[in-house]
């Protein structure tokens, strides 16, 4: 697919159609609008589904006997929901990448900027990784990686839309950086807290692995954000970047 | 517990009332309850939206029906409604499906074993055979799309195994017509499991078709486009297998029954007290329409319902995983096919026949079904995982 970089018939802006917005203006001054405060009638409505709701789901129980602390079960159960949500995360995360990658390769040789194949694929494959050493440490932790935690389910519901995008036919390389750099952005986060809630658990050798996880996550952060800058740089031949640069480095 | 239907008047129409709040209730979690209750609560939305569908066929056709006929499908509305809101908002659309196929081999298999007429259980293991292979071919999309296991969702109740292939189910309109029940010989139950077919199936293509193109990937809407018109086949086939002669009022009679035998069977088979509690409810609201009906049908047609209802419930469906029994029909039958009214050998299929020729044409520029599940062998955790010979421990072995 060729980009579209020219100006073309939008029809979606209310300027389209100046006849017809302005009949409509003029319709809504001859009917009053409803009464009554529609902020506090959806806001009491939804306010009495939140308070009947259950929840999403539960973490599983341990598949195996682990000598725990009962008064440690919490942060167990935390560590494990945790694990499944950047499971699901990176197992997802590795699919994304895989139609990202379909992109890529279906523009090689119209843009200088940007990944190549070769890249992506890099990254696609630490995410693979990632996965791997994620069912291997829940297991190690008496846990079943093949179930969905509730954290892995909201995790999964949050990144729908990621998905939507980047197998998209139509979407451009560039609309898909901008959805992997939301992921990217939520996953180096997330690697943070799990490390956190594994060194608070005493798993050390795990936080150690996981720290390594982080180090490649960072770079994929880099990397996606590096990119993005670089395709907005050709396509514009502007040197953008720099005030962002000048305000991080400020801040530092 | 037996139902005598005739006798057993229900919840009077002026009692059964709803209001928007009661119909959009908690949804059932998507994790924490058992595959079962999804498959009842996917099912009944099915029953319900047949029951909306026939009566509105009934209403253009009969005149002096409308109003009745009106008056019990505002009620079957808001049943549906509350049903199928069950549904929770964190199952994406392709984890629905994996449900609705689940429930498409596990019901139907229930079906075809209770079934006493011999060409009726045939027809339904011809179709049994066709969902089978679309479980797998959309937990292979599943997988390689999202990242999921579809066996999260089905809980290892039902195989993720290729079935008779979908691209080789497409035929021409007039193998997939079958014959009919006799209306005056056939048993009350052959009756009420051709109704519940032809509602699961019928829901199924209609949810395939809203579904489908709210997918991005091209792939996931030739998929839906494929199996929605396999569906579109299957709602052919078993619709036919309903007698053509029974009356306008006899049908309504047969669906409002059919619905108290498929509340009654949740009822007997629900493990969730809340959701189980919905049944009963909705148990005693059909058996009013039911009575209504039959009044109906005194009035209008001058017969005595009981000439075509049975006097007690027959046994209601099981809800339990028909392993073995689907294991044994997909060794047994999965190369028949049809010409014209008749499941036969392959080696029976003229060549060139019709249905040869249209799905040659139809799969020329290539088969999504073929494309999405190459290679796919369904594994614990996705086929990511490769977990090399991987299997959970049972629960004889932890002792040990």
């Amino acid at each position: 697919m060729m980009p579209r970089r020219a100006p073309g018939m939008n029809y979606s802006g209310a300027m389209t159609s100046p006849e017809g917005t302005n009949a409509m203006i003029e319709a809504t001054q001859h009917v009053p609008a409803t009464t009554g405060d529609s902020d506090l009638q959806l806001a009491a409505m939804r306010s009495v589904y939140i308070d009947e709701a259950e929840p999403i789901g539960t973490v599983p129980e341990p598949m195996t006997s682990v000598a725990m602390d009962q008064a440690a079960m919490p942060l167990h159960l935390m560590l494990i929901g945790k694990l499944g949500a950047r499971l699901a995360f990176e197992r997802t995360g590795t699919r994304l990448y895989e139609a990202l990658l379909l992109k890529v390769q279906s523009v090689q040789g119209q843009a200088a900027a940007g990944p190549s194949a070769e890249d992506v694929r890099r990254l696609r494959d630490e995410e693979y990784q990632h996965f791997l050493l994620l069912q291997e440490a829940i297991t190690q932790l008496g846990g079943d990686p093949t179930a969905v935690t509730p954290m892995a389910d909201v995790c999964t519901v949050a990144s729908t839309g990621i998905l939507q995008v980047l197998t998209d036919p139509r979407t451009s390389v560039d609309q898909c950086l901008d959805a992997m750099l939301t992921a990217e952005l939520a996953d180096n986060d997330a690697w943070r807290m799990l490390i956190d809630v594994s060194i608070e658990m005493q798993q050390t050798e795990l936080a150690n692995r996981f720290e390594r996880a982080l180090a490649d996550e960072a770079d994929h952060l880099d990397k996606v954000r590096g990119w993005i800058l670089m395709r907005a740089r050709e396509i514009t031949g502007l040197n953008l970047g720099q005030g962002d640069g000048r305000r991080e480095s400020q801040a530092a | 517990m037996t139902l005598d239907i005739l006798h057993e008047r229900g919840v009077p129409l002026d009692h059964q009332v709803f209001t928007w709040r009661d119909m959009v209730r908690m949804p059932i979690s998507k994790l924490d309850e058992d595959a079962f209750t999804r498959v009842r609560v996917i099912l009944m939305n099915g029953i319900e939206s047949e029951a909306v569908r026939f009566s509105h066929a009934a209403a253009r056709m009969n005149r002096d029906l409308q109003l009745p006929l009106a008056q019990i499908r505002r009620i079957e509305q808001h049943e549906q409604t509350l049903v199928n809101w069950l549904l929770p908002a964190d199952q994406s659309p392709l984890e629905t499906t994996i449900g609705y196929e689940q429930v498409a081999i596990e019901v139907t298999a229930a079906l075809a074993q209770q079934e006493p007429d011999p060409y009726v259980s045939q027809v339904l293991r011809f179709g049994l055979l066709e969902d089978f292979d679309h479980l797998y071919r959309y937990s292979a999309l599943l997988d390689r799309l999202e990242g999921k296991d579809a066996n999260t969702l089905t809980q290892g109740y039902t195989d993720i195994i290729p079935g008779r292939p979908t691209i080789i189910e497409h035929r021409a309109p007039e193998d997939d017509l079958r014959r009919s029940y006799d209306r005056m010989t056939a048993q009350p139950i052959t009756k009420l499991n051709t109704m519940t077919i032809v509602s699961g199936e019928h829901q199924t293509h209609d949810y395939y078709m809203h579904v489908g193109p709210l997918f991005a990937d091209p792939v996931a809407r030739m998929l839906y486009a494929e199996i929605a018109s396999i569906e579109e086949q299957h709602v052919t086939q078993y619709e036919c297998l309903c007698d053509p002669t029974e009356s306008w009022l006899e049908k309504w009679l047969l669906h409002e029954a059919n619905e108290v035998y498929n509340y009654y069977s949740c009822v007997s088979s629900e493990s969730n007290p809340r959701i189980r509690s919905l049944w009963e409810r909705f148990l005693d609201y059909e058996l009013g329409h039911l009575h209504f009906a039959m009044e109906q049908f005194k009035n209008v047609e001058r017969r005595d319902p009981s000439e075509i209802l049975p006097a007690t419930l027959p046994d209601p469906i099981v809800y339990e995983s028909q392993r073995a029994y689907v294991r044994q029909v997909l060794h047994d039958e999965v190369n028949l096919q049809a010409v014209g009214t008749e499941i036969v050998e392959q080696s029976r299929v003229p060549v060139g026949s019709p249905s040869t020729r249209y799905r040659e044409q139809l799969n020329s520029e290539g088969s999504p079904s073929e494309i999405t599940a190459a290679g796919y062998m369904w594994t614990p955790g996705t086929e990511l995982a490769k977990p090399a010979g991987w299997r959970p421990a049972m629960p004889e072995q932890e002792a040990a």
